[in-house]
């Protein structure tokens, strides 16, 4: 009985003690933050997310949504000026547009107060001055770097470092089999491995593989092969090029490669990313250019067969794309300090750093290309690493939805039989040049 | 006196059918009338949603006009006028058929009229990722069961069969609904009718046309209406099965204005073609209205 | 002959709801091999019916995430709003049907074209209605929503069925000094049960799974199950395992309440007498 009376005063007044200093440290102890964020991208937070609570006192609410809803919602909050969301996920070039648009806040006061260190971030996302609008040197900050994306292609290592391929290879082609350096080599390659492996006379491995759906997911894996050939969307000054010479190239490229060189699945007109890293998994493909967040699926060695035998390098064309989710505070959020408090919280070296060791979450953190962990861990870092420099980011501007609208409709029109190459392009800059005279870039 | 007091309460009688009326139209009122004439202001505006940098003008009548040089909307209006007649006409027939032998065959309640339900109860963004797997050319089960009958795998969301596919799925998903609404017909058909045309001798076809039918007209009309302007909306399942393609080969209107709307955000033009799609509904739905207001007048 | 002939339409009735089963519990069956596939995931080569089941998706689902509010605020939002619709909707079926009076046409059709209209038309306009009556992410908004546009069916369905309904028993009960409601809640109701049924049915499985008003309208405290759902089809591929155990899970009260109201759908039929 006694003990237990001491227990409880000394429990007071620990209590009572301690109330001023968590008083103090903790400004904003009791705000709450409703955070928005694409599916999937909240792995790790879970078990962090306490600790950050109880630091600030700050309750975090994470609400995950796919990525055309995060659209659609940020869409409609933005042009009616709700105020649900303290800080949002969005792509790098949704935060050029939003920032256009007057919708988020400028990061500059925090960044100076909290001392936030820009170099801890991917390079490429402050070299390209991603994080700034209007996107120059010397502007105001506007979002951070959440999750950083990257293409690199992955290879089946198994095959590439077969002796009996690699003899075969260079009898028939003359040179070395080894990751493709140019569009060539990886055609080649590619029409290599496209053969019948169990005798059925139908092909079940193919070189490499195309995605022909109307969907987002084709402009994000074309525009590394158009880049790749020198061509683009937009030029510098934001008028559209997809007409020009080099930018056919690349999509007769992509579109050869299913059509005249055969060297894809024949599915491959109806893919997007489920049925492509499916094939991947299935031993199925030789090579295929992803984003780091398949590698996941990929090297799974539950679902999938060819776990452990890939490796990855940069893209043939080295004009990989650069994609990666960011984070920003709407102008209507009714804390913005406190919101900023949780992002720097968030995108921290710290934080990133054990989130992607814990779950493999490609965060946008510096530091994970050169962490013995992470290294040790995944084997594709050191392709994200090499192709950082390489790195072309969407067409920074707030129209970009509207380009892949176009872009995905137009060339899977071509998949469909519908029309041809150029008469795509020519589609598509029709469409490109009225979206760019409209929104008023030139 | 008394005169007056009966009058008032006839007059209260007459007026009675507001007590009835009001709340429902109090509720839709309240949610649509704004709606509706902000979307018809928003019809003659240009206005995007995320731009605010191109300025929100007055266009008049522009964003209709605009409808005779817009090739992708005749397109999806081909599409949307296929894909209708095709779900409609499966669903009729096919929920009649089922709701016919299922009356014939089954008591009032039983296992199998509770599963013929079953597949609307999925959420249709399910229903189209389900189907996506079933129906993949290469792991799908449907191509490894025609495999393993012989026949050579076809490429089920490939450009020939695309549409038809997306037909079929479509219907899968409603045929519940007619057959839900051709059961409740049936059995509210009295059972004299058939005594009375099995005493006069009639066949199978004949009862069917002369008792069946006539008496199912009030059901037809409602599944029609209803399935008409389902198909003029029809969204989650095809884009989820196909995304509007192979190109644009699957597109239907309401993908179209969706992606007007929300990809483009040209919030203005998407209701321009709101307002074309509920007039299409009204062209072709109108005569089974009046048709069905006749009946009962 | 004759017995001979009954045999063989008994067999061609079979053959037909033979195949139209398979064909349309095949999916449902393959849904429910999806979700039971461990996570070895569904897409793989050889034959797609040999793999060991596990309840690996399942768990997932109800550990990763807490569905639980998501599914209360559907449980609520679906069953008030299918209420509400199924109430005023007869209210409104039984003034629509037994009066006659100006305008009555026009109000059907009025009451159509609500239906006719794509929600995308709508979104916009609710949203800054709702935005501007600080209404937002409330389950009453959901409520609202739903009832009005599960209205226009309900109406339509049961005035067509009060129609039907032979009108001498009702004047009857009117010239015995009953008023219209009393006539409403004796004389009708009783018939209109098996409708009501159906359409309660109806307007709860779309209210269920309805998605667009859901999504805009919500962001934290009355998001549904379809938009929890989903947050399983992530950015890079979808997770074929996971979203099938939760549509399975999701359909369950779906599945109850088609359980509960099944006994009414085909009951009560064939007393209307004959007209």
């Amino acid at each position: 009985m006694k003990s237990a009376l001491q227990l409880f005063l000394v429990s007071v007044i620990c209590f009572l003690t301690t109330v001023p200093v968590w008083a103090e440290d903790k400004p904003f102890a009791g705000t709450e933050l409703t955070i928005l964020m694409i599916a999937g991208h909240d792995v790790g937070l879970k078990t962090r997310l306490p600790e950050f609570e109880q630091k600030t006192g700050i309750k975090v609410n994470i609400i995950t949504v796919s990525m055309p809803d995060l659209y659609a919602k940020l869409g409609t909050e933005f042009a009616t000026g709700g105020n649900s969301y303290d800080v949002t996920e969005m792509m790098w070039a949704a935060a050029q547009g939003y920032a256009r648009g007057g919708n988020l806040y400028e990061l500059d006061q925090f960044m100076t107060k909290y001392h936030v260190d820009t170099k801890s971030y991917s390079s490429v996302y402050v070299d390209n001055h991603m994080i700034q609008f209007p996107q120059k040197e010397g502007s105001p900050v506007i979002c951070l770097p959440h999750q950083a994306d990257l293409q690199i292609l992955a290879y089946r290592a198994d095959l590439f470092e077969n002796d009996q391929y690699k003899a075969e290879f260079k009898k028939s082609y003359g040179y070395e089999l080894a990751p493709p350096a140019s569009y060539p080599e990886f055609i080649d390659m590619a029409k290599f491995f496209t053969r019948d492996l169990n005798g059925d006379g139908e092909n079940d491995l193919f070189g490499t593989v195309v995605m022909g759906k109307n969907f987002p997911s084709l402009v994000g894996d074309i525009t590394s092969y158009i880049r790749g050939m020198g061509g683009n969307w937009l030029d510098k000054n934001n008028h559209p090029v997809i007409d020009s010479k080099e930018s056919i190239a690349g999509i007769q490229l992509y579109y050869d490669l299913f059509d005249k060189e055969k060297v894809t699945p024949k599915g491959a007109a109806t893919y997007s990313w489920g049925e492509e890293v499916a094939d991947f998994q299935n031993g199925r493909i030789a090579m295929m250019q992803i984003w780091p967040g398949a590698v996941v699926a990929l090297e799974d060695k539950q679902a999938s067969k060819v776990a452990g035998k890939i490796k990855y390098s940069i893209v043939p064309g080295k004009a990989p794309t650069v994609g990666g989710w960011a984070v920003a505070i709407p102008k209507t959020a009714k804390k913005p300090e406190a919101s900023f408090i949780f992002m720097n919280w968030l995108t921290s070296e710290k934080i990133a750093l054990s989130r992607a060791q814990e779950t493999g979450f490609s965060t946008a953190t510096q530091a994970l290309y050169d962490d013995p962990v992470m290294l040790e861990k995944f084997s594709y870092l050191p392709a994200v690493k090499a192709s950082l420099p390489y790195g072309k980011g969407w067409p920074q501007i707030g129209e970009f939805t509207s380009i892949w609208q176009i872009g995905a409709q137009e060339i899977s029109r071509i998949f469909s039989g519908e029309l041809s190459v150029e008469e795509s392009a020519k589609n598509m800059q029709k469409q490109l040049d009225r979206l760019m005279t409209d929104g008023g870039y030139y | 006196m008394a005169d007056t007091i009966s009058q008032i309460r006839a007059a209260f009688h007459r007026k009675s059918y507001l007590f009835f009326l009001g709340p429902s139209l109090i509720i839709m009122g309240s949610l649509t009338l704004y709606p509706m004439v902000y979307g018809i202001k928003l019809s003659l505006t240009r206005y995007n949603l995320v731009r605010p940098w191109i300025p929100k003008t007055f266009v008049g009548l522009k964003n209709f006009t605009d409808f005779f040089s817009d090739e992708y909307l005749v397109k999806s209006l081909w599409v949307t006028f296929k894909f209708a007649m095709g779900t409609v006409a499966l669903q009729v027939f096919i929920g009649l058929l089922v709701a016919l032998v299922l009356h014939q065959i089954l008591k009032k309640t039983s296992l199998l009229r509770f599963m013929v339900l079953l597949p609307m109860l999925i959420v249709p963004v399910v229903t189209g990722i389900i189907w996506r797997l079933i129906l993949n050319d290469t792991y799908g089960v449907l191509n490894w069961i025609i495999q393993w009958l012989g026949i050579a795998p076809q490429l089920w969301l490939g450009p020939d069969l695309a549409l038809i596919t997306v037909i079929i799925v479509e219907t899968w998903a409603w045929l519940p609904f007619s057959i839900l609404l051709f059961s409740l017909g049936l059995s509210s058909i009295p059972e004299q009718y058939y005594e009375a045309a099995a005493i006069d001798g009639a066949g199978p076809w004949r009862t069917f046309f002369t008792i069946t039918l006539p008496n199912l007209r009030w059901t037809l009309f409602i599944v029609l209406v209803f399935k008409f302007s389902d198909a003029l909306k029809a969204f989650d399942t095809i884009y989820t099965l196909t995304g509007g393609g192979p190109g644009i080969a699957t597109r239907a209107l309401a993908l179209y204005v969706q992606n007007r709307g929300f990809t483009d955000f040209e919030i203005g033009y998407a209701m321009a073609l709101s307002i074309l799609v509920l007039t299409i509904s009204f062209i072709i739905i109108g005569p089974f209205i009046s048709r069905l207001d006749k009946q009962y007048e | 002959m004759n017995r001979s002939r009954r045999l063989s339409t008994k067999l061609i009735y079979a053959f037909i709801l033979t195949v139209f089963l398979v064909w349309s519990l095949f999916p449902l069956f393959w849904l429910a091999i999806t979700a039971l596939r461990p996570n070895l995931g569904p897409l793989q080569m050889g034959n797609p019916f040999v793999f060991s089941p596990s309840l690996d998706n399942f768990c997932s689902v109800l550990s990763g995430k807490n569905l639980l509010p998501y599914f209360l605020n559907s449980l609520i939002i679906g069953l008030v709003a299918t209420f509400l619709s199924l109430f005023f909707g007869v209210l409104a079926a039984y003034g629509l049907a037994r009066f006659n009076f100006r305008g009555r046409r026009l109000a059907l059709q009025w009451i159509l074209s609500i239906r006719l209209l794509p929600p995308i038309g709508f979104v916009v306009p609710l949203f800054i209605m709702f935005k501007a009556l600080n209404m937002l992410d409330t389950p009453a908004t959901l409520i609202i929503v739903y009832t009005a546009f599960l209205l226009p069916f309900s109406i339509w369905m049961l005035t067509t069925t009060i129609q039907e309904i032979p009108k001498e028993s009702e004047e009857a009960a009117l010239l015995d000094g009953n008023n219209h409601f009393q006539v409403l809640i004796k004389i009708v109701l009783p018939s209109l049960w098996p409708a009501m049924a159906a359409v309660a049915l109806l307007n709860i499985v779309a209210a269920w799974n309805e998605f667009l008003f859901a999504l805009v309208f919500t962001s934290k405290k009355a998001v549904t199950l379809p938009v929890a759902i989903t947050a399983f089809l992530g950015d890079r591929g979808v997770y074929w395992g996971e979203i099938s155990a939760a549509a399975l899970l999701t359909a369950i009260v779906p599945v109850l309440l088609l359980l509960l109201v099944h006994k009414q759908l085909y009951r009560g039929f064939g007393h209307w007498g004959v007209k």
